[in-house]
């Protein structure tokens, strides 16, 4: 594969996966493990593993109501993620991933990674209800909605009203 | 015929945020991973609210519009409203 950034430059990442609701812990370990071998095998670094637990998702996905957050922070080059991403949709237990640029151009040597940072990967701790409170469900807020609902078609009719010669951009910041 | 509907009424402003909340408290961050910060900016129906309404100013809207897509993306916040 083709490296364009010379070897001393990284790109830092950060990973994002849904495991099934129902997997155990050795799944959760092994899944992570995989992980961190793909990383090091591409010669990247992982910085940072989390487990957020079993969380209930927004949404459902692929109709299950909760999931098991894991997250990962790691510099590797271009092909990291290309071949994580293909594991994460090789890997069954994974209904669900996300992969984000943090960094352009870092250099591995400023990142240095405590033990304790990875140590989730080969310690999984069962923490599993704990992280519940974290996300809860979105409800419908009197409060909520009496102050960006409601409001919002009169601001709007307001502005039109007032303002012929300006979009309603400049009439926020007119008001400044 | 002082018609208070016509456009020239003196509008007392009905001002709500006018300072965006991430200029105002910088170590208030944008992250997609804490959707409990960027809460506020989503509707009860789970629409990102304009600016207009929560006053973020137009750098600060445009970060929490990707760290909200992010968030709904990896489910951690909703496209929808919740039923
Ligand atoms: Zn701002």
């Amino acid at each position: 594969m083709v490296q364009v950034l010379p070897r001393e430059r990284a790109r830092e990442y950060e990973s994002i996966f849904i495991l099934h609701p129902d997997s155990q812990s050795d799944v959760v370990d092994s899944v992570a493990a995989r992980c961190q071998d793909i990383i090091t095998r591409l010669q990247g670094k992982l910085l940072r593993a989390e487990n957020w637990g079993r969380r209930r998702l927004a949404y459902p996905v692929k109709k299950h109501q909760k999931g098991i957050y894991i997250y990962l922070r790691y510099l590797g080059y271009q092909d990291v993620v290309h071949e994580l991403e293909r594991n994460f949709r090789a890997i069954d237990a994974i209904i669900k991933f996300l992969s984000v640029k943090i960094d352009e151009d870092v250099n591995p040597e400023a990142r240095p990674v405590a033990e304790t940072d990875i140590s989730f990967v080969s310690t999984f701790v069962e923490e599993e209800e704990s992280a519940e409170p974290v996300m809860p469900p979105i409800v419908d807020e009197d409060s909520d909605r009496d102050r960006e609902q409601a409001p919002a078609p009169r601001d709007e009719r307001e502005v039109v009203e007032q303002k012929d010669d300006g979009d309603i951009k400049d009439d926020d910041d007119e008001q400044d | 015929m002082n018609g208070t509907t016509t456009g020239k009424k003196p509008r007392k402003p009905s001002r709500r945020r006018r300072v965006c909340k991430f200029c105002a408290d910088k170590e208030f961050g944008i992250d997609y991973k804490d959707p409990q910060s960027i809460r506020y900016f989503l509707s009860d129906r789970g629409k990102i609210v304009p600016r207009r309404i929560s006053g973020a100013c137009a750098k600060h809207q445009r970060q929490l519009c990707v760290a909200i897509k992010r968030a709904r993306n990896i489910a951690l916040m909703p496209f929808t409203a919740p039923k």
